[in-house]
């Protein structure tokens, strides 16, 4: 190509035609290599992206990159239990790997869900006994506990972390099943434990009248009320 | 005299012998099906009461005549107290005149000792770990009748003249200590 727009200079009678033929040589010549290189390039990379070397190599790099850039900070989010009955009110535990601020703000967390009866604030080290994270625990971790309301229906619920000072997040599902199926031979109402007789009567709870009594001589009489039922019967 | 002594004499090693056999030969399927629990003690509230036994009946757990308003009741389709399982004891809180068994229910308090007293002469001892009244339309059976521990119930709240029965039930829960 080089040697074609050489022999062009050289012809330098006709001016014009010769910058013109030059010009569209150099063209056709750039055509040519940028045809070739692209025709090279294409002609090494199909081996390059086949072996998986070259292949391999790129992938596990650049993915982590490209999805840790726009999600910096998402947390783990474990909650304990994570499937509840539906229909009962029942504690749940949020636990979120947030990291320790530095400096200023406290290492707290705030878990929210549509489940809970109200947001809880997650806490490093809490007074009571709380479940251990499961898995991979490395790191700092808040917890609390959660209310869940009897009338929450079934279904997954999202719960919402956020840690405080770094703004961390995560997330985790909530479940709220079918409860299990009484067994059958449960009774299905509740018992009616009473005829009232004592209702309004208005003997306050603290009254001395010893039951035990009260039962012996209620025992007594209701001996003698049956003996006299008896007798009456036979008689 | 002393040949009716000794017929008589005979006829109870006859039987303590029968007996012996009996028991020897239906120990092993039918002894711990055969243990009831016989009496209920709740020295907090001043409770010494015999129990009998509840079947149920169209959903409804049976209770104990009034007649024997003294008597509580322990429902068959629960544990034995001293097994794993729910145990049921119900009773009455008062009568149409008086008051009954389980009428001083309510004042129990958490840490209070019940004892059950069962046919096979073992005690068990429960601690009372909670007192609750719940309207009869919110009655949580299955905390009553399927988790574990022992559950002493009876009715409570306002009593509805028109029904002819209190609006509430008060439950105690207690577990083995």
């Amino acid at each position: 190509m080089s040697t074609k727009t050489v022999d062009a200079r050289r012809r330098t009678a006709e001016w014009g035609a010769a910058v013109l033929r030059v010009r569209r040589v150099a063209c056709a010549g750039a055509i040519l290599t940028i045809g070739l290189m692209g025709c090279t390039a294409e002609a090494q990379t199909p081996p390059a992206t086949q072996t998986p070397t070259a292949e391999a190599s790129p992938t596990p790099t650049e993915t982590p990159a490209a999805t840790a850039s726009p999600e910096v900070s998402r947390i783990s989010v474990q909650l304990n239990p994570d499937s509840v009955t539906a229909g009962e009110s029942s504690t749940v535990w949020i636990l979120a790997n947030c990291p320790a601020p530095q400096g200023g703000p406290a290492h707290t967390g705030t878990a929210t869900s549509r489940a809970f009866v109200s947001g809880v604030t997650l806490n490093p080290a809490t007074s009571t006994a709380s479940p251990a994270p499961t898995g991979n625990a490395a790191g700092d971790w808040v917890r609390g506990q959660a209310q869940v309301s009897g009338t929450v229906k079934r279904g997954s619920y999202t719960v919402d972390v956020k840690c405080d000072g770094t703004g961390h997040s995560g997330r985790a599902t909530l479940r709220l099943t079918r409860p299990e199926p009484l067994p059958s031979d449960v009774p299905t109402k509740a018992p009616k434990a009473g005829g009232g007789g004592t209702y309004g009567k208005d003997v306050d709870e603290g009254s001395p009248i010893p039951l035990g009594g009260v039962g012996a001589a209620l025992a007594l009489a209701l001996a003698v009320g049956a003996g006299v039922a008896v007798k009456r019967r036979r008689s | 005299m002393a040949g009716s002594g000794r017929v008589v004499l005979a006829g109870a090693i006859t039987g303590l012998v029968l007996v012996a056999f009996g028991q020897n030969l239906q120990q092993p399927e039918e002894a711990a099906a055969a243990v009831v629990p016989e009496t209920i003690d709740i020295p907090s509230i001043d409770v010494e009461a015999p129990l009998m036994k509840l079947g149920v009946k169209n959903g409804e757990v049976e209770l104990p005549p009034f007649e024997k308003p003294g008597t509580a009741g322990w429902f068959t389709g629960s544990a034995v107290p001293g097994e794993k399982g729910a145990s049921v004891i119900i009773g009455h809180v008062d009568t149409k005149t008086e008051p009954a068994v389980f009428y001083k229910l309510r004042q129990l308090r958490k840490g209070s000792k019940v004892r059950v007293k069962r046919s096979d002469g073992k005690v068990a001892t429960y601690k009372v770990d909670a007192v609750e009244q719940v309207h009869k339309d919110d009655f949580p059976l299955r905390k009553v009748y399927v988790e574990d521990g022992l559950k002493l119930v009876t009715c409570g709240g306002r009593f509805d003249r028109a029904k002819g029965e209190y609006d509430d039930n008060i439950i105690v829960y207690a577990s083995r200590a």
